[in-house]
């Protein structure tokens, strides 16, 4: 199974995803999906029938830096999806 | 770029792993000064109620160096180990070795002065100071470094204000000082085992009940009473019913909020657990809770929301409880019983967090948000755990069943005691200086935290303290510190 890591944010509008080659944003965290499963099948060419896991660890550099001691992260998102 | 998250993630990047390495590092040595016998642990810098100011500093182990060169080596000591912690972060190294050491030196200044026998003897010491009266505040060094860090943190300028940040790291001096309080317990299983397990029962009972009542009724009182959303009012019943800040970046993370919603919350907690820190010590002293000091302790760990404040307002408490028993009953408790059982409640509820994360998040992505193509960690159990609570049990394991066999109970204490007390005291007041300096009241005139504080404020007092208060006395009523032996 292929396997894409990316970083995310919140720029107080969007969620934004990234990768050193790819970038994907939208106003909720469901367009955000299904913008980046488009995404993903235009630029990586999955085969039909395979399956995409892609990792989201939210950029924790984005959050107020006194806050960061408190916890070790913020969200980790763990998506498959199915071409 | 981002990489796939594992169990080691974050074991040498994040400050909860170095309170964990750090304490535990100094746990070993105390462990190995009691089995060799080589003073490996008596130059930490304690500092003696005095009169004569040169005898406001001493190491110890009385008469190894003077108190100049223990205060000395201890700056240096300390300054290398939460350096290299700091480099391990990617800290910037620069501002944090300096904005630290006018910390440590700040709060030196306040554990001297505040230590004075004028302010802190108890009627009883006076004689042994040759002094005919005092003002018997125990604790003052703990209030003196708060309100010179809030006076700080709030009025000088705002680039001075902004550079002691880097090296004011509140949660990160009370978790290493957690580590060598759970020194104390290991050596309390030594001499009665069954006082430091009841401690501990007690405490998973407590606030197991304190989650389960907790959470939907702020929860409730925040969507019904003032019309929150499910975003917003989840993550400020988690901030307030469970762990604070760290429960609301949690529970934020695990029903996918934005950003913006654990960042305002926690502004809020963070004000508050200040007031909470400054008002309950002396209601619960100067009340019929002076009768259930355990309970007390107890009631701080479920009704102060951050670790350090909870720590905190829990030594702030012992003290004042102990100088109040010494002066009116006559009896001695012994020091860390009522500061042990507000951690331990605290501890618990820490522990949990990465649990109920995990619930809130397969509840929200599998029936609220219905978001079939993203899975739930289980791993977020484990990432979300509080790695300085292991440090805490390890030590009190470490302690407890070594001092019970090879080492002996005499010569653990005296090994593990210069950091089990004097340097647990130390990180105490380095916690309350960097609370003054991280507490910003200005945060509360921002907009739209008005309606935040008020739901904040209101569930406070009418849910969180009194079914603390309730669910403490229940589950510890009738407990009592040991007294001083001898």
């Amino acid at each position: 199974m292929q396997t894409v890591n990316m970083d995310f944010i919140h720029d107080g509008k969007r969620w934004i995803a990234r990768t050193e080659n790819l970038e994907v944003a939208a106003a909720s965290l469901e367009e955000l999906d299904g913008r980046l499963r488009e995404a993903i099948k235009a630029r990586c060419e999955p085969e039909s029938g395979s399956r995409v896991k892609v990792n989201m660890e939210f950029d924790y550099s984005t959050i107020p830096h006194w806050m960061i001691q408190y916890h070790p992260y913020y969200i980790y998102r763990s998506m498959e999806f199915d071409y | 770029m981002a990489q796939e998250k594992r169990w080691y993630t974050g074991m040498v990047s994040s400050e909860d792993w170095w309170a964990f390495w750090i304490g535990l590092f100094f746990v070993l040595v105390g462990i190995l000064a009691g089995a060799t016998g080589v003073d490996l642990s008596g130059w930490v810098i304690d500092f003696p109620k005095w009169t004569n100011i040169s005898n406001s500093l001493a190491p110890d182990r009385t008469g190894l160096m003077s108190g100049i060169s223990s205060l000395l080596v201890s700056y240096v000591i300390f300054t290398i180990a939460t350096c290299i912690g700091a480099k391990a972060m990617k800290m910037d190294m620069k501002k944090y070795f300096w904005s630290w050491t006018i910390i440590f030196f700040l709060s030196v200044i306040c554990y001297v002065l505040s230590r004075n026998a004028y302010i802190q003897a108890t009627s009883i010491e006076r004689a042994k100071y040759g002094i005919d009266w005092s003002l018997s505040i125990g604790g003052a060094h703990y209030i003196v470094a708060l309100f010179v860090g809030l006076i700080i943190g709030n009025l000088a300028p705002k680039k001075f204000r902004e550079f002691l940040l880097h090296g004011a790291r509140p949660e990160w001096f009370i978790k290493i000082a957690i580590v060598f309080l759970g020194c104390k317990l290991g050596m309390k299983v030594v001499d009665a085992t069954g006082f430091a397990l009841e401690l501990l029962l007690v405490g998973v009972c407590a606030t197991i009940a304190a989650y389960m009542l907790f959470w939907p009724l702020v929860y409730t009182f925040a969507r019904r009473t003032f019309n929150f959303s499910r975003e917003w009012a989840a993550t400020m019943a988690s901030g307030i019913s469970i762990c604070g800040v760290s429960a609301a970046i949690a529970t934020g993370g695990a029903i996918r909020a934005r950003p913006i919603v654990p960042v305002m919350v926690s502004s809020v907690i963070v004000v508050f657990a200040v007031i909470e820190l400054v008002v309950l010590p002396p209601v619960l002293t100067y009340t019929p809770w002076f009768q259930e000091p355990m309970a007390a302790g107890a009631s701080l760990g479920l009704t102060v929301k951050t670790d350090g404040a909870d720590a905190a307002s829990g030594a702030i408490t012992d003290q004042l409880m102990r100088t109040r028993a010494l002066e009116e009953l006559g009896v001695q408790w012994e020091e860390g019983w009522i500061t042990a059982s507000s951690v331990m409640t605290k501890i618990w509820i820490d522990m949990f967090i990465g649990v109920w994360a995990l619930v809130l998040a397969m509840l929200w992505l599998y029936y609220v948000e219905k978001k079939p193509d993203e899975k739930v960690q289980k791993m977020e159990i484990w990432w979300r755990f509080p790695k300085f609570v292991l440090g805490y049990f390890i030590a009190w394991i470490l302690v407890g069943v070594l001092g019970l066999t090879v080492i002996g109970g005499e010569a653990m204490d005296w090994g593990i005691h210069p950091f089990e007390s004097v340097a647990r005291h130390l990180f105490f007041v380095l916690t309350f200086t960097s609370i003054g300096l991280v507490t910003d009241f200005r945060k509360l005139a921002e907009e739209g935290m008005g309606r935040l504080a008020m739901v904040y404020g209101l569930s406070l007092l009418i849910i969180i303290i009194p079914i603390g208060w309730a669910l403490a006395w229940i589950f510890h009523h009738g407990m009592m510190p040991p007294l001083v032996s001898g």
